[in-house]
Formats: structure tokens, sequence, C-alpha cells
């Protein structure tokens, strides 16, 4: 897979750091550090799914997300409601009919990107549980500032908008977009072009971290 | 045929578009018909009733007054709720908002607050004294499909039409003194509407999606406009989709857009 200098403006190998299998007792679980952003997810399933959420001809999938601090609020609704639909098309959810499949995400720290970071740490945990899946899914966040020029991640005062792209790896179609703040056409295209070249570098680490843990797996 | 479209509904649907059409006459791309009221509830501050096919949805808004936040005493505030009750459809249950509600407040709250519709300075009156809390209230009475564009322009709708009495504020006496023989309208900064869509099949896209077409599709868009600009577009998974797919939606969005701006004002006129 080759990466466009692009990329890099928005996302740097560096800035991703993982590690799997840090939970013993969840049958997948990883830390991702994306930037600054550090997310944990677990996964647990396939497992027995309460009968009044039992689906017969797939399984059953539940995100929880918990904040860093307090509890749960309206805005980490959504956000498991964003990522249990993406899951839901990730997952070859057919191939476990009547049960369920929980998954996890903590908030360890928040430097912007939350939901990019999420998503992508869901997917390393995923892979890591070896639950079926159609394809890969990886999101990338991309800021609009109001001088024009575009970064990741840090959360700064002159931000315009921001949107997050979630790319899949067999296709160049689009997974989801979430977005919000006034984006031109123009900005749009630039956005969705650097976004998708940043996701090249997740992807080829989700490869460099399959290939470390493969053998201890 | 009745029984046809409740034993395979997804056959049903799918044998209907294979022909350029779906079940309700509509073509793949045209929206249902939408009618607005405004200043419906004559005891709120402001209101509007959105009707976009049998999908039906109130907003009402109240203002209050209040201290403001210490860290932000400049800001008053602009709290959206959705509520959708059991009597909107059998997929809710009495109780705490359901998930959907909340993600659905969530996501217009984000977009109130990114999108700026009104100046939340506009609302101080005091410095860290005395700021309007405005609360909009957005009900569902009927839950068939497209509920985020009703929301969105019920909203709109409503916040164009608010009037909040003029108030004085004694600051050496801290005594407030109401007049509400002068109403003060607020000053709307942007308008976003919103435009819902549904995937089917992978390449089949449904403009404004009822109901039943929701809950058999395999994911939504909703694109938001203002200003012949793009607000937001809000792709929550499903099937995914190619890039001019999403233009598409976008350029779709935007001409329904003028046609929304339109019924507000001429809703607004005839109050």
């Amino acid at each position: 897979m080759e990466v466009d200098a692009d990329a890099e403006e928005i996302l740097n190998a560096d800035s991703l750091k993982c590690e799997l299998n840090t939970l013993s007792r969840a049958d997948g679980s990883s830390v991702l550090c994306q930037n600054k952003t550090v997310m944990a997810a677990a996964v647990y399933g396939p497992v027995e799914v309460k009968h009044h959420k039992m689906l017969i001809d797939k399984a059953y999938i539940e995100v929880i997300y918990k904040p860093k601090c307090g509890i749960s609020q309206i805005g980490d609704r959504l956000f498991e409601s964003i990522i249990g639909s993406i899951c839901e098309t990730a997952i070859l959810s057919s191939f476990y009919p009547r049960t369920a499949i929980y998954l996890i995400i903590q908030e360890l720290q928040d430097c912007g990107a939350t939901l990019a970071c999420s998503i992508n740490s869901t997917c390393l945990a995923l892979i890591h549980a070896g639950v079926a899946m159609n394809f890969l899914f990886a999101a990338v966040t991309c800021e609009i500032h109001s001088d024009q020029n575009q970064l990741s991640q840090f959360q700064q005062e002159n931000r315009k908008s921001e949107i997050t792209f979630v790319f899949e790896n067999t296709s160049d179609r689009i997974l989801a977009v979430d977005s919000y703040g006034e984006i031109s056409e123009v900005e749009y295209k630039d956005c969705l072009k650097k976004c998708r070249n940043s996701s090249k570098v997740i992807f080829k680490f989700y490869q460099d971290m399959i290939s470390k843990y493969a053998t201890k797996m | 045929m009745e029984h046809y479209k409740s034993v395979h509904p997804l056959k049903y649907y799918q044998d209907y578009l294979a022909h350029d059409i779906r079940p309700d006459g509509r073509g793949l791309n045209k929206f249902r018909n939408v009618a607005i009221n405004v200043d419906s509830i004559s005891s709120a501050n402001g209101s509007t009733i959105v009707r976009i096919g049998n999908t039906c949805v109130v907003c009402g808004i109240k203002g209050e007054l209040g201290p403001p936040k210490a860290e932000e005493p400049q800001n008053g505030f602009l709290i959206i709720n959705v509520d959708l009750p059991p009597l909107c459809s059998s997929q809710f249950r009495p109780g705490p908002p359901s998930e959907k509600a909340q993600a659905l407040t969530a996501y217009i709250n984000n977009i109130a607050q990114r999108s700026n519709i009104i100046d939340l300075k506009n609302l101080c009156i005091e410095a860290d004294k005395l700021v309007w809390t405005v609360y909009c209230d957005i009900v569902c009475l009927n839950y068939d499909g497209s509920v985020v564009d009703a929301c969105l322009a019920s909203l709109i709708g409503s916040i164009l039409s608010v009037t909040l009495p003029k108030v004085h504020y004694n600051a050496e006496t801290s005594v407030i003194s109401v007049d509400e023989d002068i109403p003060i309208p607020l000053t709307v900064l942007c308008k976003p509407i919103a435009t819902s869509f549904a995937i089917f099949n992978d390449d089949i896209i449904l403009a404004d999606p009822c109901g039943e077409e929701e809950s058999l599709s395999n994911g939504t868009v909703t694109v938001i406009i203002a200003n012949d600009e793009l607000h937001s577009i809000h792709k929550p998974g499903g099937n995914t989709l190619s890039e001019q797919q999403i233009q598409k939606c976008t350029s779709e969005a935007k001409e329904r857009t003028i046609l929304i701006y339109k019924l507000i004002q001429a809703a607004m006129k005839q109050r």
C-alpha cells in the first residue's frame, strides 16, 4: 500500500501506538493511542444473549461507550449509535445467529478526534477477538480551521468545522461520515482525499499490528 | 398483495424498486408533501408544527430567565430536547428516553452549537447575572421516517417565530422587570435544514424515506444544508456509498432546502 505525502499532514504512522491483549478476561481488547487521544476497547462475544434481545438470523451487537469521568451522557449515545451501526455492517453477524457481541469502549484521554480513535480501537479489538468481518474499517477526523489549513486531532479554538470519514479496506467507498460546521464543496473534496490517504496509513498499521501479535495469538 | 407484503416485506419493496417506483407511488428521488404551521401553540413563546407525509413533529419554545455559567458569563443557553414518546410509534416504550431519542437530541444539539443557529451572546441581559435560557422541546407525534428533517425544520420555524419579552435588570438592586408589551425576536444567524435518504441494496438511494423504508433499508444518510453550504453529513454506518452518490444526495438536498425555506417563509406570513 503506497502512502501519499498528503496523508502525513493529518496522521502519520508514528502518531499511532497500540497494544492488543491488554485485558485477560475479554475475548479481544486493544488500547489505541492516536496522537494524544487514547481509547481502550474490549470485545465480549459471541456470547449468550438475553431472550428479548435475541435475533434469530444474526448476532445482536451492543456498544457501550464510557467517558473518562462521570456518567455517560447523550453525546455518548450518539457515539454508540454511530459505532454500533458501523459494526453491524462490518461484522459478519449472520455467522453468529442467536448470540450477542458486546463492544465496550473506555475513553482514557481526550485530545480531540475521540470518535475516530474509538472506531479504530474497536476495529483492532474486533481483529484481536477474531470476530468474522466483512471488511476492516478505519476512521480519520479532519478539522478545518478558519485560516484554511487542515489538521487532525488537536482541538483548537479557531476550528471552523470538523469531519470524520470511515473507510473500509476492500473498496474505496465510504462507510460512514459525520461532520459538523460549514464545509464548502472544495474543502469537502480536499478533506475526503486527505482522509482517504490517511486511512491507508491506518490499514497499514492494522497489518503491522496483526503480524506483530499473530505469533502470540 | 397484502399478504405478500406482510410475509416478504423486503422482496415486496424490491419488486417495486426494480421498476423505479415506490409502493406509495413516489419515484425514487421524490419527496413527500411538507406542511408547516407556525405559532400554533399560543401559550409558548414560539412554536411550529411540521408534517412530512405522515411524519408529524411539534416544536415549542419557552424562555426562562436565570444566571449564566461562571465560565461563560456572557452566554445564554439554547437547550434542545427531542422526545419520541410511545404515542408516535410502536418501537418506543414508555419510560426514560430511548437510545434513538437520546442520539437524535445529541445530534440536533451538536448542529445547533456548531452551526451557530443563534448567537448565545444575544441571550445575555446582564453579564454574570441574568441570561435567557431558551428551551426548545421537540415532540414527535407520528414517526413515519425522516424525523430529523421534521425536527430541524420545526426547530428553525420556532426559532424564527419566537419572541421574548423585554427585560430590564437593575444592577444595583438586582430587581428584574419584564415588559411583556415589547416582544423581541431572536436574531437567527443560520438556518440549517436536514434532508434524509435511505440506502437500499447498495446502489438505490431513496429520498425522504417513510418509516417502513427506513426500517427495511441498509442505512440512512442525512445531509444538512444552510445558506446553500454543507453544514453536516451524518451517515452512521450502513451500506457503503461512493463519493458520487454522496455528492448526488448533497445536490438534491440543496434544492429541497430552498423549498423548505419558502414554506417556512410562507407560514411565517400567514400567522
